[in-house]
């Protein structure tokens, strides 16, 4: 099978400021160090229909690779196909067709919405840039795609400020759909809602992929989220994809170290067991230049090995990778019996 | 009223810091509190009766989705009262001081000294144009704790305190330096530097990681077991809550609808919304249950005379929307407001 998008070892950096006073203030302070890439070697592929997700912290480059698939910002380094065609090219450089096949639905719905346009003036653009329908298709098509994300008719004449932030994430949500997408990008489509409407929106996401067989990239911090919506899940950290595998793969230790935090950090299971040198990404500044990225946070380093080498990528099993100098079973020897292992290996009952 | 006052819990399994643990009288007492915003030329009621208690050196959580009021019960602890609300009824004892009745200048020295607050937004709390530690110290020299350079001794204590690394160096740059967690780590130095009574967090993690927040998770929980400090925890994710708090109420449009012991309330939820509220907290265990899970939003336009949830809720009978629900001891400490509350307990089989 063709893979619906197949991403291959890419590398992005963005440039550095190019204004004469950044110019100086470089020279001034002789800098001519190259950017550090926010995404490099990555490489992943989304199927047809399936939902990979793309975990990771801010600043690990899970945006800057969703836009690069969404042609907004170019890869230095590295190929992407869609369908098999190449599609490393910025976006007013593509095809109208592979424009409708990749949609993208943003964080934060109230922002990506025109505050002074009615829902319908959103939803009516997105057709008429891709369809040429009559009055009467549209007006019929539009009333379709509200009732596609369980909002009444009458929705297509309200503002965006009218609406909550699960209703405004449903028409932007209706708004990808428009274009009767192959991929969305759902970019921490979760994140600014309350919970309970989070669940509403995951429900609503895997009935429509289940109606319209869409692929999702579906991004997010926390790994609960995505538990019950993924196939597939891509970790990134600092830039590098550290593991990657079906969801039963991630969720079922040996885990990446760094895995392995993210399922501790999920709220409500008492007091987490990583120790405190696993502090937020900022804290500990920049990655170090050699070794592992992880390796200044990570409880089960091998001194005078991981800050020096880069790590290899270890296949665990054909569909899983894991970027590590501990080996699986080196891994599972720290990891079961810990807090994740005993999440995840634990029957239901007993868990909650 | 008298269902709906929060009595101090008789000893039995109330959690650690419950109001009956330490004796005597809670630090806070919410009495039958009702808050009225403007709407056009009416007042409407964003908070309905309210009344529970915080214990010393107890944490409440206070729970419930976008618009239910939480954050207006919250704010009630200092006072504050936001342009276009008024505070209809009710009263909120703080140390045996009722604080509605005193007026600005009185409550000057018990805001960020007695009471202490930590929001969602850490970005938007700090001031952008000013050193962080220079921030720590205003607040200790305007509550006459200390100044000058024990001012500044006392600040990089504090951001070690609270996990900062680097602490004297950190004190030295701008907000916009730092990062969400370490800014919110600062607005958490504040809150603590005049080591207050009660500290009053709402949805302080909500905009961070998940790596983040439960650092600053075990951050709280480290700081309230060494002070002794009370809190109330206001957050939409009783996920968070489930970890921090000794006891949980509940809110829905306006009204609380369930309060108990965290454990008793996660084991054994009683009100339909509670059980929504759980089923929705996003888990790696398995998946919930479809009938728990919450249909709907909360639509205040059209609330029913009687339960504001019985539009929304799987179980609801007609005399749901007709008969107004007050909040009843179920169990010792547990209340609920929901008359078929015994009924569903039969239902409620794993």
């Amino acid at each position: 099978m063709t893979p619906l998008l197949e991403v291959t070892d890419v590398q992005i950096s963005y440039r550095p400021r190019r204004g004469l006073v950044s110019r100086l203030v470089r020279a001034l302070r002789s800098d001519t160090s190259e950017p550090v890439p926010a995404v490099r070697d990555a490489s992943f592929t989304i199927n047809p229909g399936e939902t990979v997700a793309l975990v990771g912290e801010s600043g690990s480059g899970k945006t800057t690779l969703a836009r690069s698939i969404a042609g907004l910002i170019q890869p230095q380094r590295g190929s992407m196909r869609f369908e098999g065609a190449d599609i490393t090219r910025p976006v007013h450089r593509r095809p109208a067709e592979l424009l409708r096949h990749i949609q993208y639905v943003f964080q934060n719905p109230a922002s990506s919405l025109n505050p002074r346009r009615k829902v319908r003036y959103s939803l009516g653009r997105t057709l008429d840039v891709f369809f040429n329908l009559s009055g009467a298709e549209r007006r019929d098509r539009m009333a379709e795609l509200l009732a596609s994300v369980h909002l009444d008719p009458g929705y297509i004449d309200r503002y965006p400020p009218q609406l909550s932030g699960g209703e405004a994430q449903r028409v932007a949500i209706a708004q990808a759909l428009a274009a009767e997408p192959k991929l969305i990008l759902c970019d921490e489509v979760l994140s600014a809602l309350d919970v309970s409407v989070q669940d509403n929106i995951l429900e609503l996401l895997r009935e429509l992929q289940a109606s319209t067989d869409v692929a999702y990239l579906f991004i997010a911090h926390d790994l609960a989220v995505v538990r019950w919506l993924a196939d597939r899940v891509v970790v990134l950290y600092h830039g590098r994809i550290v593991e990657q595998g079906t969801v039963e793969e991630i969720f079922t230790p040996p885990h990446h170290p760094y895995t392995a935090l993210l399922l501790d950090s999920i709220p409500g299971k008492g007091e987490h067991q990583t120790s405190a040198l696993a502090e937020d990404a900022s804290t500990v500044g920049t990655a170090p230049d050699a070794g592992c990225a992880f390796e200044p946070r990570c409880q089960h380093r091998i001194a005078g090995v991981c800050e020096v080498d880069d790590p290899p990528r270890l296949h665990d099993s054909p569909t899983h990778d894991v970027l590590c100098h501990l080996s699986a079973s080196d891994r599972a020897q720290v990891q079961i019996g810990s807090s994740a292992g005993a999440v995840t290996g634990a029957p239901p009952e007993e868990a909650r | 009223m008298a269902a709906g006052t929060m009595t101090p819990a008789p000893a039995g399994d109330a959690a650690t810091g419950g109001p009956a643990a330490n004796g005597g009288e809670p630090l806070v007492r919410v009495d039958d509190l009702t808050v009225d915003y403007r709407n056009d030329d009416q007042w409407v009621s964003v908070v309905k009766d309210v009344s529970f208690s915080i214990g010393r050196g107890e944490t409440l959580g206070l729970a419930g989705e976008s618009g239910c009021g939480k954050t207006t019960t919250a704010l009630a602890m200092f006072g504050y009262n936001k342009a276009g609300s008024r505070v209809a009824g009710g009263r909120v004892t703080f140390d045996g001081r009722d604080l509605l009745g005193l007026s600005d200048r009185q409550m000057q020295p018990i805001r960020g000294a007695r009471i202490s607050l930590v929001p969602q937004n850490p970005a938007s709390t700090l001031t952008p144009s000013m050193k962080v530690g220079r921030q720590v110290v205003e607040t200790l020299e305007g509550h006459g704790v200390s100044s000058g350079g024990d001012a500044m001794d006392r600040t990089v204590e504090l951001f070690g305190q609270v996990g900062l690394p680097e602490p004297a160096e950190i004190a030295r740059r701008y907000p916009h330096q730092l990062s969400g967690g370490q800014q919110q780590r600062v607005v958490i130095a504040i809150a603590i530097a005049c080591r207050p009574d009660l500290i009053v967090l709402d949805e302080p993690t909500t905009a961070l990681d998940v790596t983040t927040q439960a650092r600053l998770l075990d951050l709280l929980t480290h700081i309230k077991d060494e002070s002794g400090m009370s809190a109330l925890y206001v957050s939409h994710n009783l996920g968070v809550l489930e970890q921090i708090c000794d006891r949980v109420a509940v809110m829905y449009a306006g009204e609380l609808i369930e309060i108990a012991p965290t454990a008793e309330l996660f084991n054994r939820p009683r009100h339909p919304y509670t059980r929504g509220l759980i089923a929705a907290v996003p888990r790696v265990e398995a998946e919930h249950a479809g009938t728990e899970k919450l249909r709907g939003l909360l639509r205040r336009d059209d609330l029913p005379d009687g339960c504001g949830f019985a539009p929304r809720c799987p179980y609801s009978r007609p005399q749901c929307f007709t008969d107004p629900q007050r909040l009843d001891e179920i169990e010792p400490s547990h209340e609920v407001a929901c008359w078929r509350a015994p009924d569903l307990e039969a239902e409620a089989a794993p």
